[in-house]
């Protein structure tokens, strides 16, 4: 008995330092966020609110304007990353020459800081002296605005813009490499002994990867799901630093069409100084990322095949 | 790196382990009294005191900064400690700032920028209102006072029950100003332009007679919509600064200008952040609106070979002359700080803007000197006959106006900006926009819920 109480605390020293980080970092900050956010707070504390920063999100089109924004970005980002990383994988994971030098092209944008990555695609997206714009002109389409056009892509009033669009493709480009990476271990993963009996039975290309590769690759794609789509509902760097410069507020431009949530709670946080309304969004955003990821596991889950 | 922002957020609170305020003795006191007045007579000891100092001067100019408070440290009881926290038109130093305030810990002064900033420092009880050192025994006679530009004092000053009250101090100040290309306007055959109709034309002209880009542009609500407001006899808030009144018709015919250059004239490039300079620079485009302190930038951006004579003016005039936004930032001390702190603070600042130092730290940074006496300095006489742009900011700030005074402003600033770009791509008409900005605004004004 004396022994297991020695082991335990023990346990729980060496649980202690991490422990203690989390509840520093996390845990004690998240519960002060939501102190905060039941007040008017400014610069300083205010007037005791309750939950009426809370009610006033739910009325605000400019926060449920950024939630939608954020479900298009996540839409329009994760499904078509993992898709490519996945394409990308399989060819990976083929007898290549220079199969390695592949490897770390893909790979190197996501080991490349994030504000780097958007200042230079900041350029190339330059409506007067921008590679992209260049590049439409030589193939005979009509120069763009790009970062600065806030008209739909599909519809001039549906989003998303051409500037969000376009960081949207930024943030593919970026995280292909990572899915693609994660996939390819998952590739590995899979044993020969499967591949070679279906093989035998007569199952090849796409056969081989609908009943064979896909379902056994299920446990990765089910994990980079998770990550990506919390990844992306909480996406700040490459938004806010292509989206930057546009005089308005300090986070989406043009006219908010790349204000996605994070970059609302930062906008309201740090340039509007209204903490305590920005701590009441960031908690909001961090209640819709955990029901989403619920729908992701209720969906999902049961579909996860770990062999 | 996704989580960064949640992440910020929270990490921000942690360091918040209560609400801050001042103390009740430093809490911000109306207009001066007589007495104080009286007492500037008989100066206080100088306390020996380190004061914290927090800038937002980088790279070259806090070098230059650290100079001046070296020469000040040199020579007094009080030391000045100066840090740079990141940059203040980046709002590095205010974030950390706000953090600091509400850790309960912050400097003993910082630079801040506008007045609706200082504003929103002021009415969460963060600093102290400077009048109160400069009515007291070490501070400044009217004389003295009234050697300061008149726009930079009402820069730092807010209405205090009913009385215009320094509440913060210039120190680095710059103003909008138009930059030309005077090989492109000769090529063109236009001349400076003086007023806003003259300048529409000057830049139809380049457009017509040469194949240069008449202007090149970043939307922004200082630059020169609100120049265009105040110039036109308008006004962005009503004096009580409770009700938006950008969308007055002098408001709507301000931005109807700026939309017509875009969309009618089709005589200016829309760019984003500092995307104007580089083209201006290499000689492309005619002309540009930036602040007084963008020279040395737009100087070393041109190419070696292809340099030109960099030209400067006011901005145009409307009807009531000519108006501009004022820049930079003014300092504030914290009510946190320690009184013997606070006076150590304010003799600095005035050593700071006295006449010599403010011409060393305007000829060192390119800001403008904050006192009307620096002109007959000798020093700045003689690097104003060397380069005679250096007198065009300063006599244009009798023009300058500062941002508006409601800590409600920032907040306006999205609204109303996401108007001017609404009207310039066309998506709205500029009474719409502003109409729209304004309601939004005046919500914003009311305290809300």
């Amino acid at each position: 008995m004396r022994r297991r109480r020695r082991e335990a605390i023990e346990g729980y020293l060496f649980l202690a330092p991490a422990l203690l980080i989390i509840a520093a970092f996390h845990v004690w900050p998240a519960i002060y966020a939501f102190y905060m956010s039941l007040y008017r707070w400014e610069v300083a504390q205010e007037g005791f609110l309750g939950l009426r920063n809370y009610q006033h999100l739910l009325q605000d089109g400019d926060f449920l304007g950024s939630v939608g924004l954020t479900v298009v970005y996540v839409a329009g980002t994760v499904p078509v990353e993992m898709a490519v990383g996945l394409g990308v994988a399989l060819l990976l994971h083929q007898r290549l020459r220079l199969r390695g030098v592949f490897r770390l092209l893909y790979f190197m944008p996501y080991v490349t800081s994030q504000v780097a990555v958007a200042l230079v695609w900041g350029w190339i997206f330059n409506p007067t002296y921008g590679v992209a714009n260049a590049i439409l002109e030589t193939v005979a389409g009509q120069p763009r605005t790009w970062l600065l056009q806030p008209d739909g892509v599909f519809s001039s009033d549906l989003p998303p813009s051409l500037a969000l669009a376009s960081i949207m493709f930024v943030t593919v480009w970026y995280y292909l490499g990572f899915h693609a990476v994660v996939f390819l271990s998952g590739l590995t993963s899979i044993s020969d002994e499967v591949i070679d009996a279906a093989r035998i039975d007569g199952a090849g290309g796409l056969r081989m990867f609908r009943d064979i590769t896909f379902p056994l690759l299920s446990p990765t794609t089910y994990f980079l799901l998770l990550v990506a789509t919390i990844g992306a509902m909480t996406s700040f760097n490459l938004v806010y630093v292509m989206s930057s410069g546009q005089g308005a507020g300090c986070g989406g431009g043009p006219l908010g069409t790349t204000r996605v949530a994070a970059l609302f709670v930062f906008d309201r946080f740090w340039c509007q100084t209204e903490l305590g309304y920005a701590s009441a969004a960031a908690f909001a955003v961090g209640f819709v990322v955990v029901v989403i990821t619920a729908i992701n596991n209720r969906i999902f889950s049961r579909r996860v095949f770990y062999g | 790196m996704r989580l960064r922002v949640l992440v910020t957020v929270f990490a921000l609170v942690l360091a918040a382990c209560a609400p801050s305020g001042p103390a009740a003795s430093s809490a911000p006191t109306a207009a001066p009294s007589a007495a104080a007045s009286a007492a500037a007579a008989t100066p206080a000891p100088e306390p020996a005191v380190t004061v914290t100092f927090w800038h937002g001067q980088s790279g070259v100019l806090g070098d230059r900064l650290k100079t001046l408070v070296d020469k000040f440290n040199a020579s007094h009881k009080v030391q000045v400690n100066a840090s740079f926290q990141g940059s203040y038109t980046g709002s590095e130093l205010q974030t950390k700032l706000l953090s600091a305030v509400q850790a309960g810990n912050p400097p003993d002064m910082a630079q801040l920028t506008g007045a609706s900033d200082v504003a929103q420092f002021y009415k969460a009880k963060a600093i102290v209102p400077i009048q109160q050192l400069v009515d007291g025994p070490n501070g400044l006679t009217k004389d003295q006072l009234a050697d300061f530009v008149p726009s930079f004092l009402d820069d730092n000053s807010l209405p205090i029950n009913g009385k215009s009250t320094l509440v913060s101090w210039p120190l680095s100040k710059s103003e909008s100003v138009m930059y030309y290309n005077p090989d492109i306007l000769k090529a063109a055959g236009v001349s400076v332009p003086k007023t806003w109709d003259e300048f529409r034309a000057a830049l139809k002209t380049v457009k017509e007679k040469t194949s240069f880009t008449p202007m090149a542009w970043t939307p922004s609500i200082f630059d020169m919509f609100l120049p265009q407001l105040y110039a036109a006899g308008g006004s962005p808030l009503s004096a009580d600064l409770t009700k938006a009144t950008f969308n007055s018709p002098e408001g709507v015919a301000a931005l109807q200008y700026e939309a017509d250059l875009v969309n009618v004239d089709k005589t200016v490039t829309v760019t984003k952040g500092f995307d104007w300079q580089d083209p201006f620079a290499q000689g492309k485009v005619a002309f540009a609106i930036s602040t007084n302190v963008s020279i040395p930038y737009i100087q070393q951006a041109m190419p070696k070979g292809k340099t030109f004579q960099l030209g400067m003016a006011p901005l145009p005039a409307g009807a009531k002359g000519s108006k501009t936004s004022l820049y930079g930032n003014n300092v504030v001390i914290f009510a946190k700080a320690a009184p013997d702190h606070q006076l150590g603070a304010w003799i600095f600042l005035k050593w700071l803007t006295d006449t010599d130092q403010t011409v060393a730290w305007s000829l060192a940074s390119g800001y403008m000197p904050l006192r009307t006496s620096a002109k007959n300095s000798t020093e700045f006489k003689a690097a104003a006959e060397k380069d005679p742009r250096l007198l065009i900011p300063l006599d244009a700030a009798t023009g300058a106006v500062g941002s508006p005074k409601s800590p409600d402003f920032p907040k306006i600033q999205g609204p109303l900006g996401d108007a001017i770009t609404a009207a310039i791509l066309g998506k709205s008409t500029p009474k719409a926009a502003l109409d729209d900005a304004a309601k939004k605004a005046n919500d914003i004004l009311s305290g809300g819920y």
